[in-house]
């Protein structure tokens, strides 16, 4: 049996092991392995991890934990506390997290939030810690409300929430390369890679937590090809190493976008409409981005293209 | 925890960053033609330069199509980011040999590019606000 209140908030005890491993890997990669660091960025992927603590220190998590408990009093059954209950609720919460984040990048709402995790150029630990800072304001816990009525704890939820964000820590690095028979089930370093680049051929691919297996299910599964080198960031670029840019700047973009809105119609799609989406369609979304990159690159897209850009649509 | 843990957070991170660099890895990318021309096949690929302004400091690159079209190349770091407009879409001015140009996103600000004298600044933001009679030298 588990007593829910004992479970320990683990991401904060992993931090001390986050950092160990930032040092690793930046010496590793300073003496020749794969991968890259500038100071700056990683400084401000560190800044912008902090941030998103102090979210949780001013109480913000209160938000998404109140909504769960809300669901788990109405909740359908009556679950045991043992360890078999939490290793469902973990691969549970996986499959929502894919469809949490695949969403994440589908709209705008949700995007807001999750652009910050997608900011740096750079591929490397401190790019795993640059997480948003309102995702319990923008509501990204919704998509978890199933597990919490089918009779889940949200303590319990919280709890395999926080592996799963640990899980994804050690995949941002391109030190790894491919890991075998791993990759199947697994998320790994390659495919979150390509999670992570803007390659019309990887945009919005492989959106899993820890299991591969839901982006194979649902068709957003795309392999890293040697012959195509991610290219990390999002597609317009900042220009500033300032956590408070970074952290607020796609919320400006929508606010400017909703006071210049010239109907509801127009406010609603640049809201709830995917990236990019525009009332005259002059910006790009990643589809516009994908079509545009089979025009240019005509058959070279059928021949090399073709297989890695298919499972994606 | 609460405000302990994010004050330590905050000295781990200035550690990392002292380390970062103690490693040299505090770096700073060009824009030149070459590179820009590079980051624009990326983010770009159907943009077709036709002329350059790389600015003296080798921080941007402006580029234009020669048909109103332009682009600009900008360093981040060690890495580059660009953005493509029409000519008129974007405020610029230039003063003396600078040639500022005004993006009106938050993640961006105004870029400022270094020509090499006054009358080149000034062409090119005569291209910018849109005359096509000036696209010619």
């Amino acid at each position: 049996m588990i007593d829910y209140e004992t479970l320990p908030p683990v991401v904060l005890y992993a931090i001390p092991g986050f950092i160990l491993l930032i040092i690793a890997e930046m010496a590793a990669v300073r003496f020749g392995a794969p991968g890259r660091y500038e100071t700056r960025d990683a400084m401000a992927s560190l800044f912008v991890g902090t941030g998103s603590r102090l979210a949780g220190i001013l109480g913000l998590g209160a938000i998404g934990y109140g909504v769960w408990t809300f669901f788990y009093e109405h909740r359908l059954f009556d679950l045991p506390a043992t360890w078999w209950t939490a290793a469902i609720a973990f691969i549970g919460y996986d499959f929502f997290y894919y469809w949490a984040h695949r969403i994440y990048h589908e709209r705008r709402w949700f995007w807001a939030d999750h652009v910050i995790h997608h900011s740096s150029q750079h591929y490397n630990l401190t790019t795993a810690l640059r997480q948003g800072w309102t995702g319990n304001v923008s509501g990204t816990f919704v998509f978890y409300t199933p597990l919490a009525l089918l009779g889940f704890h949200p303590l319990l939820l919280a709890f395999v929430g926080g592996l799963n964000l640990i899980y994804q820590f050690w995949i941002h690095t391109e030190i790894i390369d491919r890991m075998g028979p791993f990759e199947w089930v697994f998320n790994t370093p390659s495919h979150h890679r390509v999670h992570h680049a803007t390659n019309p051929e990887y945009i919005d691919a492989n959106y899993a937590g820890t299991l591969i297996i839901w982006d194979r299910m649902f068709g957003t599964f795309v392999p890293e090809r040697r012959e195509e080198t991610p290219v990390y960031g999002i597609v317009k670029n900042l220009r500033s190493f300032n956590p408070l840019v970074i952290a607020f700047h796609e919320y400006r973009s929508i606010l400017r976008d909703l006071l210049s809105a010239r109907s509801l119609k127009d406010a609603w799609g640049f809201l709830w409409g995917p990236p990019g989406w525009s009332p005259d369609g002059s910006r790009m979304t990643s589809t516009a981005l994908k079509e545009r990159w089979r025009r240019v690159h005509g058959g070279e897209a059928d021949e090399a293209g073709e297989a890695a850009l298919q499972p994606a649509e | 925890m609460g405000w302990a843990e994010l004050a330590l957070s905050a000295l781990a991170v200035t550690l990392l960053g002292v380390l970062s660099a103690a490693l040299g890895q505090w770096r700073s990318a060009g824009a030149g033609v070459e590179t820009a021309s590079e980051r624009l096949a990326l983010d770009e690929p159907d943009f077709e330069a036709r002329d350059w302004l790389v600015s003296e400091d080798g921080r941007a690159a402006l580029s234009s199509d020669g048909a109103g079209g332009f682009a600009l190349v900008f360093a981040l770091g060690d890495r580059l980011g660009s953005r493509r407009w029409r000519a008129g879409e974007r405020a610029a001015a230039a003063e003396g040999t600078e040639l500022r140009i005004a993006f009106r996103e938050p993640g961006l600000g105004a870029a400022t590019l270094q020509a090499t004298d006054a009358a080149e600044a000034a062409r090119w933001s005569r291209l910018l606000a849109g005359d096509a009679d000036k696209l010619a030298r």
